[in-house]
């Protein structure tokens, strides 16, 4: 007993730096070191995640943003030039007595105007297309050359995807195709 | 610490030694000489007392893990807080923003029809640029994959040679070809004048001319490119 007094009195500030190393040893592993390794990484995935979103969400708003800045600053005719390109879809008759002015106004006849399909295309779903066909008559080539360039330059679009001309007879048969917007 | 002996039980007959003269014998020969003290409670009341100061600094970083863990949590609700606030006002822009996005939408198909969008006088320019002054065409047949059939007119054969070769030369044509000729001479009579005879009767002059004429097909193959402006 005697003994170890000795030994407790002689090393006790060892003993002291041991207990203390020995309480700092089981507390890291049982304690702080469990704590650290459920709180950091999700701390980490949940900073990350919402620091993520909020970049996103920046950015976006930060884009309308813009977006409507230059759409506000547009002037109205620039607005309205892409519904003159492809309008939303209207009366058949409508776009039937548009091509008739087309034709008289150019002093020219016609006959078998007739819209052939009216569909809305599988490669774009927003665009539909309708086909007209019509034959153009008592036209000679500097008529039919003046009377496409009408077609080409006319909105709402027009691609003449077929056309057959015969000087003699002075006929323009034309295969028409014009579009609408499908929302 | 020196660790010293007991000392010897006194002598049962202390009175005796003293009065025979012996008690002098009974000193402390060693006069630094005490008594063992095993002070057992103040070494057990220090390492306690380590052992709640380290195990109390344990706790502390423990409670301090805890703090910068709460911490960290209300940095996470402020970002969300933020986000949340990001995603009203987006939702507030997005009536607003509908419209444009409607807009752009048409705006991009209304570029993507304008790019698509063939041009008939293009090609038209380029067959008059392409056509003999001697050849005329009867009559035209085609849609937009650049394959056409064309009835021309000439005056010779050589022309027709002489048309084929100038398509062919232009970087624009794939291929091209002249079928079905038909075509021969015969004799035309022209008026060439009119007078007044001395009678004042009108009279024609006429002069008998050789005329060949051509008719021929033409297949053409052309880069349907030529419908578009780039």
């Amino acid at each position: 007993m005697l003994e170890l007094y000795n030994f407790i009195s002689k090393y006790f500030t060892a003993i002291a730096i041991l207990i203390i190393i020995l309480v700092f040893y089981v507390g890291y592993v049982y304690l702080i070191d469990p704590k650290l390794q459920e709180i950091i990484p999700e701390i980490q995935q949940k900073t990350a995640n919402q620091e993520n979103v909020l970049k996103n969400q920046r950015e976006k708003l930060k884009q309308m943003n813009e977006n409507l800045d230059f759409f506000k600053q547009m002037s109205i005719d620039d607005m309205k030039r892409p519904a003159k390109i492809i309008p939303d879809k209207y009366p058949k008759e409508k776009l039937l007595g548009e091509i008739e002015d087309l034709i008289l106004q150019n002093g020219f006849l016609f006959s078998g105007l007739a819209i052939k399909h009216d569909e809305e295309l599988i490669s774009s779903p927003n665009i539909g297309t309708i086909n007209i066909q019509f034959v153009v008559n008592n036209i000679n080539y500097a008529g039919m050359k003046s009377f496409l360039n009408t077609l080409e330059k006319n909105l709402p679009l027009m691609d003449i995807i077929f056309l057959n001309f015969s000087p003699s007879s002075e006929n323009l048969s034309l295969s028409i195709n014009t579009y609408y917007f499908v929302p | 610490m020196k660790i010293f002996e007991k000392k010897s039980k006194k002598p049962k007959k202390d009175k005796d030694l003293a009065s025979s003269g012996l008690d002098m014998l009974d000193v402390d020969l060693i006069k630094d000489e005490r008594k063992v003290d095993l002070n057992w409670g103040k070494y057990l009341g220090l390492i306690f007392l380590v052992l709640i100061v380290s195990s109390v600094l344990v706790l502390e970083f423990y409670w301090i893990l805890g703090w910068w863990e709460s911490q960290e949590k209300q940095d996470i609700d402020k970002i969300s807080k933020e986000v949340s606030l990001l995603e009203r006002q987006v939702s507030e822009l997005r009536g607003e923003y509908s419209q444009l996005t409607n807009y752009k939408l048409r705006a991009d198909i209304a570029n993507d029809l304008l790019k698509k969008h063939p041009y008939w006088t293009n090609f038209f320019r380029w067959l008059e640029s392409t056509t003999l002054s001697s050849v005329t065409w009867g009559s035209f047949s085609g849609g937009l994959n650049g394959e056409y059939t064309l009835s021309g007119n000439t005056n010779t054969f050589a022309d027709v040679s002489w048309q084929v070769r100038v398509l062919l030369d232009d970087n624009r044509v794939t291929s091209v070809e002249a079928v079905n000729y038909s075509g021969g001479t015969r004799r035309e009579t022209i008026e060439v004048g009119r007078f007044e005879n001395e009678d004042g009767e009108e009279e024609v002059i006429t002069e008998n001319v050789l005329k060949s004429d051509v008719s021929f097909t033409l297949n053409l193959k052309i880069n349907p490119n030529i419908f578009y402006n780039h």
